[in-house]
């Protein structure tokens, strides 16, 4: 049986359980990079691939959107995208070179913006996966990340049988500087079983 | 028995462990072979001591997350190039200066780090030929050979993603259609290959003429077409007059003068994109009827000459 | 005893609820807010002998909460149990008068030590 959707009250728990794996993503920025994060809970949806693109571009613009996108292996696998736009991008790219020295911050040239971006989709995709997996009592391996553009993002991933996509719209709020993007977990059929089956048991075990 | 660190060794990866501030805990082969940098002479110095030249604020910063986050970060030769500077050897006759390495960030304990270096070169090569040939053939696709302007091809995709703009946005466009008069003599008299010299330079002279935001394309054997985004009947009109007279006072090796007819039609809100066609093709249709080198526009279902160089 | 937790997340409030030590429980009067004015009115009302106290709450957040409560009561014991474990989010509380900061999800051993802390 194929679930469309989740319960409610397993809703609520992967709510839960994904507030405190981007709390400690969070905290691993804020504290790596010296900086103060005001936390936010992060809204969560679900949508299937047809409606993905709809749902990128409703926030973002075409041509300002740059996709990071990496592999997730184990018991609980599958892909997981992270979605910012150019202006998120360039305050993550201060936040992350603030401390490299003077003069760093003005130069904005586009790798530096790509490992910006890379580094923070590395750190979310991390940690919230890695604690979603540890709070399910599993553990995740991930494949190095790679960097595209987001207008090819539904057609490559059709081919693939990704069913269900859980949206989780990140906020870093530091001081001054807001860095938003959304957080794109991508499972089949029977992993979305699984991780039905996971939030029962955390539920039934708290 | 054998020692299992001995495996590192047999690894044609480099392989390095690390502290926080880079200094160099292990140093395996590979990396001694492809750098020339004994272990000996490695371990226990900086990485930075080992490449002054070379900056580490990237992998410390990878090494500080990877420690702290407990999973490991990554680099990737897209976008880093490289992480530990190995110069090619030229022989390999690489395009790049320097190995392309992908790189696997590792906690290994609290102060301790492994950093695996893989040698993406080849891949990259191979990936810089195709991304050339997709380029040479994406252009060949949309490009006339000859002109080198738009093809038919993509001409009608532009004008189909321009209507689709003008419906959605109720932006106005218009289209000129022109055709070099008597093109068949010329061809007749002075061979194909004279016949091919005018189409290149009809193109050129066109080229020059018409705006930056305007779509230029060979619509037919000697056919031409000019898309005209955000311009009214009048404003296309003008730039087609403005062709006809640049294409009039030309001269053209070998032959001589040569002029061309225009028809010329505005975009119906609307209308199908090929009634635009047919409205500009039946204006071209009557300026050639009319007497050749002019310009003729369709307006509210009927045509009317623009302009005719004989009629001042 | 009585107890106040607070927090937006039932789960999080059916996590400490079912983690504190069985033998308290039974003797214990517990009240559940789900947000920082919650936690205020809940406090001047019933002058709970412990708080567990989230930070991230819709309305008002704990750090607000906190704030009034050690306003209103300076011997007040409250614990805050958050997903905010930034180093300098604990600093603040802390500063603030908080007893202790707990990740979540609060171990249930971790909850016998506070419950056993308790002056
Ligand atoms: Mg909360």
């Amino acid at each position: 049986m194929i679930q469309e959707e989740l319960p409610e009250e397993l809703q609520e728990v992967l709510g839960e359980l994904i507030n405190i794996a981007f709390g400690s993503a969070t905290a691993t920025i804020a504290d790596l990079f010296d900086n103060f994060a005001t936390l936010h809970v992060p809204a969560i949806s679900f949508v299937a691939l047809d409606e993905l693109d709809t749902f990128i571009f409703q926030d973002f613009n075409l041509q300002d959107v740059y996709t990071t996108t990496q592999q997730f292996k184990g018991r609980f696998q599958g892909e997981v995208v992270f979605a910012m736009d150019r202006h998120s991008a360039r305050n993550m790219q201060r936040i992350i070179f603030a401390d490299e020295g003077p003069g760093s911050q003005e130069i904005l040239d586009d790798d530096e913006l790509k490992q910006s971006i890379l580094e923070i989709s590395n750190i979310l995709g991390s940690s919230c996966i890695g604690k979603l997996a540890e709070l399910l009592g599993t553990n995740v391996t991930f494949a190095p990340p790679s960097i595209e553009f987001a207008d090819t993002l539904t057609q490559e991933r059709r081919a693939l049988s990704y069913r269900h996509i859980i949206v989780i719209s990140t906020v870093l709020d530091f001081k001054d500087m807001e860095v938003a993007g959304k957080l794109f977990i991508m499972f089949t059929d029977e992993m979305f079983n699984w991780l039905h089956t996971a939030l029962n048991n955390y539920l039934e075990n708290i | 028995m054998f020692d299992e660190k001995s495996i590192l060794n047999t690894i044609e990866n480099g392989i390095l462990i690390v502290d926080p501030d880079l200094k160099i805990i292990f140093w395996n082969r590979w990396l001694a072979l492809q750098t020339g940098i004994s272990r000996q002479e490695a371990e226990g110095r900086l990485l930075s001591d080992l490449f002054p030249e070379t900056g580490f604020n990237l992998l410390k910063r990878k090494v500080k997350i990877a420690l702290k986050l407990g999973s490991s970060t990554f680099t990737s030769s897209s976008v880093e190039k490289y992480i530990i500077p190995i110069k090619l050897q030229q022989i390999t006759k690489s395009t790049f200066n320097h190995m392309r390495q992908e790189v696997v960030i590792s906690p290994l304990s609290e102060e301790r780090a492994s950093i695996i270096i893989y040698d993406n070169t080849a891949l990259l090569e191979a990936k810089a030929v195709i991304d050339e040939n997709l380029q040479i053939m994406e252009k060949q696709a949309t490009t006339d050979t000859l002109t080198g302007c738009y093809n038919r091809k993509m001409f009608n995709d532009l004008l189909s993603a321009e209507v689709k703009k003008a419906d959605r946005h109720s932006k106005i466009f218009s289209l000129i259609i022109f055709d070099i008069d008597n093109f068949k003599s010329v061809n007749d008299t002075y061979g194909h290959l004279a016949g091919d010299d005018v189409l290149i330079e009809i193109g050129g002279l066109t080229k020059a003429i018409i705006r930056q935001s305007d779509y230029f394309a060979r619509w037919g054997g000697e056919e031409f077409a000019v898309l005209l985004p955000e311009t009214t009947l009048q404003g296309a009109a003008l730039l087609a007059e403005k062709i006809r007279a640049g294409i009039m006072s030309h001269r053209f090796a070998e032959i001589g003068n040569l002029t061309c007819s225009f028809g010329v039609a505005q975009f119906v809100p609307d209308e199908a994109k090929d009634t635009l066609i047919s409205n500009a093709d039946w204006a071209l249709y009557h300026a050639k009827n009319n007497g050749k080198n002019q310009v003729a526009v369709f307006e509210n279902s009927e045509i009317r000459t623009w302009y005719r160089p004989d009629s001042h | 005893m009585k107890i106040l937790i607070v927090d937006d997340s039932k789960l999080s409030r059916l996590t400490i609820l079912k983690r504190i030590p069985a033998a308290i429980k039974e003797s214990a009067e517990i009240f559940q807010g789900a947000n920082g004015l919650e936690a205020v009115a809940l406090y001047k009302e019933h002058r709970p002998d412990i708080v567990f106290l989230d930070l991230t709450m819709p309305e008002m957040d704990g750090f607000e909460a906190l704030q009034l409560i050690r306003d209103f009561d300076q011997n007040s014991w409250v614990h805050i149990v958050t997903a905010d474990i930034q180093a300098k989010s604990q600093e603040k509380v802390l500063g603030m008068g908080a007893i202790s900061v707990e990740a979540k999800p609060i171990a249930e051993k971790r909850l016998a030590e506070i419950f056993a802390a308790l002056p």
